[in-house]
């Protein structure tokens, strides 16, 4: 078809479509679904878009040729600004989504969470403990906002906190002491058994409080209750120390 | 090799190769025939669309019978089959992963075309029809050569398998396997109804309105299945996965999303071109962008470049799938431009404060609600890509940039149904939002009343009130004058599926805003509380069967009723799998999971208990969205759908 015999016809078509609309429209109105407001503005609507598309029809009929619209002039104006503004809404995502984007573990999904269960942030947080304490901070907190006596987290939390402290001035050492030892002795009474507790107060009581008496009961305690390696680990290197100080 | 293949890898991989030859000589015949108008030829498509149908069925029979017979010849059966997964699961098993998912992609696919030939057999003639039915051939024959190729599901593997693992244990864990994935891909696949006529209507020059009205149905109803689908995903996340959520922004999940937000902002927009013949580029550019987003979504979640619990393994398809976008985006955005002049809208907007005003607005708002959720799925591939560093976006970004957008959107469904065509004036708006605007005074006093507080969910239960008593003035009013037969047609429909989104989106709200959770230690017959609950653990039992084993803590709640979550070893595959148990109620849900570790022979579990919130209405939202949709579909007092608003129009004599 050519291509003023394929405009012929979708012109045609649209004259069907608006007829048929029209009858649409008054069979809606009569229906109760449209009313008197819509019903007029859109019946001029149509009867006027019709009557273009008629012109258009008898035009061609008359000089086999159908009269081009005028292009509508477009507005520098306006597509600037329109450009201006995806762009600056594009970049303000692009840096709002950087922001707000963390680094993938293995296992994580590329996007999105689920809200996990203690168990799997606590081995989260395990497998960061030592090498990002303040995340694993992050991770622990999250596990006691679930679960306020989990003694794991409570004990962990301490124990990075006062290893963070260790090398702040004697303020924020008191206040993280403070806390620590806290959270810690919260930990004993929830479960007196739990070895690790007993071994971290003993270590902090005599790092941060300069209290070998205090740190000498709970390591025994601590080595009593056969605490693990990781943590046996570093009972071992301070109890020397512990005991030196006992002796002076 | 052929040979050597079970019987049903043989015949299967012939019906596929049927199903390619019949696609290709579909499409042949199509082009052959609108371009000749060449009658004989064309008379011949419905027969290629029959070929190709009964071919998809016939693969499908034959994976479905290697899968009931474990024919472990196949590498797909030797990957997700087992002789001790129940008859039901080993049914769902075949769209269990890639090679079977895209098998039922095929079926669906070559289904639909099949429809649409039937649906256009009186009118063959027309070009629209015709180039349409090519159009959908072409994509088909793009399936089934994946299908035949990379993702081939009758290869064989290797040899003395004698039994499989089994589908991935979350898939056989929950009836809803059975549904979801069907329902989804119906949607997924639907969209390419609607695209194909937007194509065919760009390459006859007849864009006019003609092809929309006539694919309206098409669009409603492959937007109901996506919705449909998409909701039965979020409750089997609810129902199976133990996180008391309804959704992750898993990247997954958004590859179903994406498409489903571009197409909603379509079955909006469509209403203005069919009004005001304006936004026809837009319609257009919708559509493309839909389909186009199946198919990107596609290659997202089946090429193996994420890491989710959705993600198939890493496979070859993944350059088919890209390429197929990247074919679809070229040739459409192509066709756009070179028919730029017709597309020229001939009205344009008369007032802000107009029906057609408020639809560009939830358009907009649809835009940047579909850009922001791909910019957060993308956004660690190409970081990845460009910087070789694995980053994650997780949820907060798409919580905290999609709750404006979704209050927003409220705010434009309580005003735009009352705003009239071309320009409102101060006294139809004062008269039409009388009644919704009270509505929304009593949903924020009753929240009040009922405790709540925040602007978010204070703002979305008073936006919510304010569009339901907008939705349910126009129900009311048709109600009124027609009985119950002014439920029926667009609008009307319409208005029960706004009624129902408001439902999921107060829902969402209330549960958002107001759940609680706690862990628990329970002990034997100890009795602990929580939220103004008992919770007290009466046993912790073992269930064991072929393929797992379950332990279940039998916890009494409220000293009514036992509820009994597990966590459920699946031994052939060495995962466990949580199943959480749920007490169901209008008002609140009480959602138990059991925490590992547990021993069977303990007197003691961790429950962890999620307090939640209308979580119900969700679900009755979904429903209420089906029922509108289906009303919506009805023509009402309209045009007879089927009338062909695109046949050819007799060329006036000269």
């Amino acid at each position: 078809m050519s291509e003023n015999l394929v405009l012929l016809v979708q012109l045609q078509e649209q004259r069907e479509f608006l007829l048929k609309s029209l009858r649409d429209l008054e069979q809606e109105h009569k229906f109760g679904d449209l009313d008197d407001q819509d019903f007029e503005s859109l019946r001029k609507d149509y009867v006027s878009r019709t009557a273009l598309v008629i012109k258009q029809i008898e035009s061609f009929n008359a000089d086999k040729q159908v009269p081009q619209q005028e292009p509508k002039q477009k507005s520098f104006r306006r597509s600037a600004i329109t450009t201006l503004v995806v762009l600056v809404f594009a970049s303000l995502a692009g840096w709002f989504v950087a922001a707000q984007s963390g680094q993938r573990l293995s296992g994580d999904s590329l996007a999105g969470s689920i809200e996990d269960s203690t168990a799997s942030i606590l081995s989260r947080a395990r497998a960061t403990n030592f090498v990002d304490p303040k995340a694993a901070i992050e991770l622990y907190t999250e596990v006691l906002a679930i679960d306020p006596d989990n003694i794991e987290a409570l004990t962990y939390r301490a124990w990075l906190l006062a290893l963070i402290s260790r090398n702040a001035g004697d303020e924020v050492k008191q206040l993280a002491f403070s806390s620590a030892s806290n959270d810690l002795k919260r930990a004993i009474a929830l479960d007196s058994e739990y070895p690790d507790a007993h071994c971290f107060l003993g270590i902090t009581l005599f790092r941060l409080a300069g209290d070998p008496q205090g740190a000498k009961e709970q390591l025994t305690i601590c080595s009593a209750k056969n605490p693990p390696a990781e943590v046996k680990g570093f009972v071992d290197s301070i109890v020397a120390e512990v005991d030196a100080a006992l002796q002076e | 090799m052929l040979a050597s293949a079970g019987i049903s890898g043989t015949i299967g991989r012939a019906f596929l190769l049927v199903g390619f030859i019949g696609a290709i000589f579909g499409a042949f015949a199509a082009v052959a025939g609108a371009r000749r108008n060449d009658q004989q030829i064309i008379r011949l498509i419905p027969r290629f669309a029959t070929l190709i149908f009964a071919a998809a069925v016939g693969a499908f029979a034959a994976m479905e019978y290697a899968m009931i017979t474990r024919d472990f010849s196949l590498a797909y059966v030797q990957k997700v089959g087992s002789w001790s997964t129940p008859a039901l699961y080993n049914f769902a098993a075949v769209w269990s992963a890639l090679e079977g998912s895209i098998l039922m992609w095929v079926l669906i696919l070559a289904g639909y075309t099949m429809a649409v030939a039937i649906w256009v057999r009186k009118r063959m003639q027309d070009v629209i029809a015709t180039w349409a039915l090519g159009v959908m051939f072409i994509v088909c024959a793009f399936f089934f050569l994946v299908s035949y190729f990379p993702a081939d599901p009758f290869a064989l593997g290797p040899p003395g398998v004698l039994d499989g693992p089994g589908p991935n244990p979350l898939l056989q864990n929950h009836i809803l396997v059975m549904f979801h994935p069907p329902i989804l891909y119906l949607g997924y696949v639907g969209v390419t109804v609607p695209f194909a006529f937007a194509i065919a209507a760009l390459i006859t020059g007849r864009v006019g309105e003609g092809w929309l009205v006539a694919t309206r149905r098409w669009s409603l109803f492959a937007w109901g299945f996506l919705t449909f689908g998409i909701a039965l995903g979020s409750w089997w996340s609810y129902e199976v996965l133990g996180w008391s959520g309804v959704w992750a922004w898993d990247p997954v999940e958004n590859a179903s999303l994406l498409p489903w937000i571009t197409g909603t902002a379509y079955i909006h927009s469509v209403l203005v071109q069919e009004r005001r013949g304006m936004l026809r580029v837009w319609n257009i550019s919708l559509l493309v962008a839909t389909f186009s987003l199946t198919i990107l979504g596609t290659f997202l979640t089946r090429s193996g470049v994420l890491n989710s619990v959705h993600a198939f393994s890493e496979s070859g398809i993944g350059a088919w799938f890209l390429a197929m976008f990247a074919v679809v985006l070229v040739v459409s955005v192509g066709l756009i431009g070179w028919r730029g002049d017709k597309l020229r809208s001939p009205g344009v907007i008369d007032s802000p404060l107009s029906r057609e005003a408020a639809f560009l607005a939830n358009n907009v708002l649809f835009a940047i609600f579909a850009f922001v959720v791909l910019l957060g799925t993308v956004f660690p591939l190409i970081i990845e890509a460009l910087q070789d560093r694995q980053i994650a976006v997780g949820a907060p970004f798409f919580n905290k940039l999609s709750m404006p957008i979704g209050l927003a959107l409220l705010t434009l469904m309580a005003i735009a149904p009352v705003l009239p065509w071309r320009k409102a004036s101060t006294e139809t708006l004062r008269d039409r939002l009388f009644w919704p605007a009270w509505c929304g005074v009593a949903a924020l006093v009753a929240s009040l009343l009922l405790g709540s507080y925040g602007v978010a969910p204070l703002l979305t239960f008073t936006l919510g009130g304010v569009a339901s008593g907008a939705a349910l003035r126009q129900v009311v009013l048709a109600t009124r004058r027609q009985g119950l037969r002014g439920l029926v047609g667009r609008a009307n429909g319409g208005m029960i599926v706004h009624l129902g989104v408001i439902l999921i989106a107060v829902s969402l709200g209330a549960s958002n805003s107001f759940s609680k959770s706690q862990e628990l230690s329970l002990v034997a017959n100890v009795e602990a509380q929580f939220s103004g609950h008992t919770f007290e653990l009466r046993d912790v039992v073992e269930v064991r069967d072929d393929r797992s084993i379950s332990v279940k803590a039998l916890v009494l709640v409220d000293g009514k009723k036992i509820y009994a979550p597990a966590i459920t070893k699946y031994t052939r595959i060495g995962m466990n799998v949580g199943t959480p148990s749920v007490r169901t109620s209008l008002t609140t849900d009480i959602y138990l999971t059991l925490e590992p570790p547990v021993r069977q022979d303990s007197n003691e579990a961790r429950i962890k208990v999620f307090i939640k919130p209308m979580i119900m209405w969700l679900w009755i939202g979904t429903a209420l969205m089906a029922i509108g949709t289906v009303l919506a579909a009805f023509p009402g007092r309209r045009r007879k759908p089927t009338e062909p608003t695109s046949a050819p129009v007799e060329v006036a004599k000269s």
